[in-house]
């Protein structure tokens, strides 16, 4: 847990990346209430290949924000460095691991109303772009979460989270 | 139907041999507030014929599919009708940042009406907007795209979300 909060506040001059980047996606998740759901984050280079995240995950529909999550996690470019400068291009495509946790809380203001925490391991297959080229995609991550309450195992699918960076390459 | 009918009208009426019209197909995923519809995550894949290749503005009409896929139900699959109209194309506009190729912000508003395949389901109206929309040169991004749903008889009975559409033109 200590080592997810470093990784937050670390200034990035700590690491040797620099690069943030706004993220946005969705999230399905195969068990609880159906509905839409949408992440809104950060996302932080601290070393060529790894990286880590924040984002809040409300509920849209069928009740908007009656569930409301936020996630953290640690992400290692599997395939290649993401990061190379950014006036010098990194591989292009790449496969990204993930490790995080999850909390939230579900039913909002429901006699249901539960608090859930997980930790989730989530594996993308495929990312597209890097900060050398401004924007991210991250293209049908599929993840398991481990509930840390009622010890379970449940999926999630992530279709799209696309990453836009906010450094601009200099050329 | 009868605005179908008269846009498809207008979209056709003008052709000549330089202004050839374009097929594209598009995948998307919705949500809606209206559980009577649907609580569940849904995808749609639409296939749409455009007037004029050329024209950013050119008026489409659109065929759609609806099936529930989160939790996963061809039971309560919709097929649709509609069309999609083009507001206006900006080359210049506060979006740019969201994508690493130069792109058009070209918001857009569509309606259709969708018929259950289970004929015990009723069918819906959907206006529906579209202002986050990225024309890339030869596809389409729509993020966060909220539409109004009514009943048969036009009443409004809540809204509808789609996270993301991706649409790309046969060439």
């Amino acid at each position: 847990m200590s080592f997810f909060i470093f990784a937050m506040i670390a200034p990035p001059s700590v690491a040797h990346a620099q690069e943030t980047a706004i993220s946005l996606g969705s999230w399905s998740f195969f068990s609880g209430s159906p509905g839409v759901f949408t992440s809104l984050g950060i996302t932080q280079g601290l070393t060529p290949r790894l990286e880590a995240g924040l984002s809040l995950i409300p509920r849209l529909t069928p009740e908007p924000f009656e569930d409301f999550y936020a996630e953290a996690h640690l992400g290692y470019s599997l395939a290649a460095n993401r990061f190379q400068g950014l006036n010098q291009p990194a591989s292009y495509i790449n496969i990204l691991g993930d490790i995080g946790i999850i909390a939230g809380i579900s039913s909002i203001g429901a006699p249901g109303q539960t608090l859930k925490k997980s930790i989730f391991i989530r594996l993308t297959p495929i990312t597209l772009g890097n900060a050398f080229y401004g924007r991210r995609d991250r293209i049908y991550s599929a993840g398991a979460l481990f509930n840390l309450d009622s010890p379970s195992l449940t999926f999630f699918l992530n279709f799209i989270i696309s990453d836009f960076f906010i450094a601009k390459r200099s050329n | 139907m009868l605005l179908i009918f008269i846009c498809s009208g207008a979209a056709f009426s003008q052709q000549d041999s330089s202004q050839k019209p374009a097929i594209s197909y598009s995948a998307g995923m919705a949500g809606f507030s209206d559980s009577a519809f649907s609580a569940a995550e849904t995808l749609r894949f639409f296939i749409s014929l455009e007037s004029e290749r050329a024209n950013p503005f050119a008026p489409s009409l659109f065929a759609a599919i609806q099936v529930d896929f989160n939790p996963l139900s061809l039971q309560t699959a919709y097929w649709g009708l509609g069309f999609n109209l083009t507001l206006f194309s900006l080359q210049h506009h506060f979006f740019s940042f969201a994508s690493m190729r130069k792109t058009s912000w070209a918001p857009a508003f569509s309606a259709a009406f969708y018929f259950p395949f289970d004929s015990a389901k009723n069918s819906y109206f959907e206006a529906a907007a579209e202002p986050i929309r990225l024309f890339t040169g030869s596809s389409y991004v729509s993020l966060l795209s909220p539409g109004a749903l009514f009943s048969k008889n036009f009443k409004i009975t809540g809204y509808s979300l789609s996270p993301f559409k991706f649409t790309y033109h046969f060439y």
